[in-house]
């Protein structure tokens, strides 16, 4: 009956989570937790639904505990990765998306995601390496994702110069044609 | 394989809250298969960004996104 039970949680918060509901989908989760809080996956779900709400220190907090109970799971770290983007603590982002790509060699994502925490850090042959290999692995996937890094981090910017944010696009739609 | 790559430390984090009713219960949790339940859909959870980037970023993005021109 419990094991029915969180099922169907787990089945909710993930559908709330897809959808993007943040707010509704961490009172889902809060509620999961209660039922079994040291289950590493719960703390995974948690920290995806504080994730898609902004909250990003109660994400990372979550992430870390289903880390520490559940250390070689790379989808962990994958998302750990995101939340440690999302509050610029870059180097450890990069070292937990180096761990999800190495032990997840063909997920495209943690891969892309590795090149864009190091194009933030201005390393651009490790990044240059990294998105090569990424969009080898899925090209439309990884292109959405360097689509989406544009528009949300350089396109947005004052800081970027109109010059280099039209080289930019540019670009983008040449790879969309060329690779 | 995985074997031989390096685990990252877990980074610093506040700490979850967990009442001691909440630590007896985690012993006596049953295991549930979740990460098989989870399917992770990660094109649908984009990376959220709160920063700008700046014009030295965007060239080393450039940089790392431009075509390779062919040896000669």
């Amino acid at each position: 009956m419990a094991d029915e039970l969180q099922e169907q949680m787990i089945a909710k918060t993930e559908e709330l989570v897809e959808e993007k509901k943040g707010e509704e989908a961490v009172v889902e989760a809060t509620e999961l937790v209660k039922l079994d809080p040291k289950d590493a996956i719960v703390w995974f779900v948690k920290g995806k639904a504080h994730y898609v709400d902004s909250q990003f220190e109660d994400a990372l907090s979550c992430f870390s505990k289903a880390a520490q109970l559940e250390q070689e799971n790379p989808s962990i770290w994958h998302m750990m990765g995101y939340a440690l983007i999302s509050l610029n603590r870059l180097a450890e982002a990069e070292e937990a998306l180096a761990y999800a790509k190495a032990t997840q060699p063909t997920n495209a994502e943690a891969v892309c995601a590795l090149g864009i925490c190091q194009v933030m850090q201005n390393k651009q042959s490790e990044a240059r390496g990294n998105f090569e290999t990424a969009i080898a692995l899925n090209k439309s996937v990884s292109l959405a994702m360097l689509e989406h890094f544009h528009d949300k981090f350089f396109s947005v910017s004052k800081d970027t110069g109109s010059s280099t944010k039209a080289m930019i696009e540019r670009t983008l739609e040449t790879l969309k044609i060329v690779r | 394989m995985a074997g031989f790559v390096q685990k990252p430390s877990v980074p610093s984090a506040k700490p979850v809250a967990t009442s001691r009713e909440e630590f007896d219960a985690l012993k006596k949790a049953f295991n549930i298969e979740s990460w098989e339940m989870s399917p992770n859909f990660w094109a649908d959870i984009q990376i959220i960004y709160t920063a700008k980037g700046s014009e030295q970023q965007a060239r080393t993005y450039l940089k790392a996104i431009e075509l390779s021109t062919p040896d000669m």
